[in-house]
C-alpha cells in the first residue's frame, strides 16, 4: 500500500513545510477495490459507514467512493494531483481519532463535485477524506486552515 | 435554546465529557476553549454546513458510470504526471 501523498501534523508543521510528494496513485488493494470503516460517516450521510474505494477505470485519475448498501457514491480524486501546492495539516485529536501515528502516511482523497455544466467541477480542499491505510479507517477532516477553498476548481487551464 | 451567561475564566459543561471554557472575550470575538473526546466533531458552524451541503450535492444514487467526470478528463490537455 502506498500513501498517494504527505500529510503532516500540526507538531511538525514548522519544521516539515511541504511535507513529501509522490505524487502517485494510490495502489488499491483487494484487486482495485478497498473496504473501508468512515468512522463517523460522512457529513450529510452520518448513517452510512461502510464505504468501497474504487479506481473509476478508464483514463481518468478519478475514483468513486460508494456505500455499502445502497448507500451514495462519490466521486473523488487524489488533491494533490489537482493542486500540487496542496499542504495539509492534520489536526491532532483527528490524527488521535483516526490512529495515525506518521500523517504522511496517510491517504488522502477529496470529493469532487459536478454540476450541469460538466466543465464546472470543483473540489472541496478543506475537507479531504483521510485514510489509515494500516487501519482500513477513514474520516473526513475539516481542516483548520481557512485559506483552503471549499470549492476548488479543477476547470482545464488550457481551453478554447 | 438555552442561554447561560458566563465570565472570562468560566466553562460550561455539556454532557459527561465535553466542556467549553469562555478564554478572552474582545469586542464582539469570544474566544472559546473545547475540551471533547476524539470522536466528537468539533468544527466551525459555517464551514461544516458548507461541507455537509456539498456532500449532499456531490452524492449520486445513480450509476455512476454515466457522469460526465471523462468529459472533463478528456478536456484536460496537460495532464498531470505526463498521462495522456
Amino acid at each position: 500500500m502506498e500513501r498517494n501523498d504527505a500529510m503532516i501534523t500540526e507538531a511538525d508543521h514548522k519544521k516539515q513545510a511541504g511535507g513529501v510528494r509522490t505524487g502517485e496513485r494510490p495502489d488499491l488493494p483487494g484487486g482495485g477495490q478497498w473496504i473501508i470503516d468512515m468512522k463517523r460517516g460522512l457529513p450529510g450521510f452520518e448513517g452510512v459507514r461502510r464505504y468501497s474505494l474504487a479506481s473509476k477505470g478508464g483514463e481518468t485519475p478519478f475514483c468513486l467512493l460508494s456505500g455499502i448498501d445502497k448507500g451514495p457514491t462519490f466521486i473523488v480524486i487524489n488533491p494533490f494531483l489537482v493542486c500540487p501546492d496542496y499542504s495539509p495539516v492534520l489536526p491532532e485529536r483527528e490524527a488521535r481519532f483516526l490512529g495515525i501515528d506518521d500523517p504522511s502516511r496517510a491517504i488522502l482523497f477529496v470529493i469532487v463535485t459536478i454540476r450541469r455544466d460538466p466543465l464546472d467541477v470543483t473540489v472541496n480542499l478543506r475537507a479531504p477524506v483521510v485514510i489509515n491505510a494500516d487501519l482500513n479507517t477513514a474520516a473526513q477532516v475539516v481542516l483548520e486552515d481557512s485559506e483552503l477553498p471549499l470549492r476548488h476548481s479543477i476547470m482545464p487551464k488550457k481551453g478554447k | 435554546m438555552l442561554v447561560l451567561t458566563r465570565k472570562t475564566g468560566e466553562a460550561i459543561r455539556i454532557g459527561d465529557s465535553v466542556s467549553l471554557t469562555i478564554l478572552e472575550v474582545k469586542g464582539n470575538q469570544v474566544r472559546v476553549g473545547i475540551e471533547a473526546p476524539d470522536d466528537v466533531v468539533v468544527y466551525r458552524e459555517e464551514v461544516f454546513r458548507v461541507v455537509l451541503e456539498q456532500n449532499i450535492r456531490s452524492a449520486t444514487f445513480e450509476d455512476p458510470s454515466g457522469l460526465p467526470i471523462d468529459d472533463y478528463w478528456s478536456a484536460v490537455e496537460e495532464k498531470p504526471h505526463g498521462k495522456k
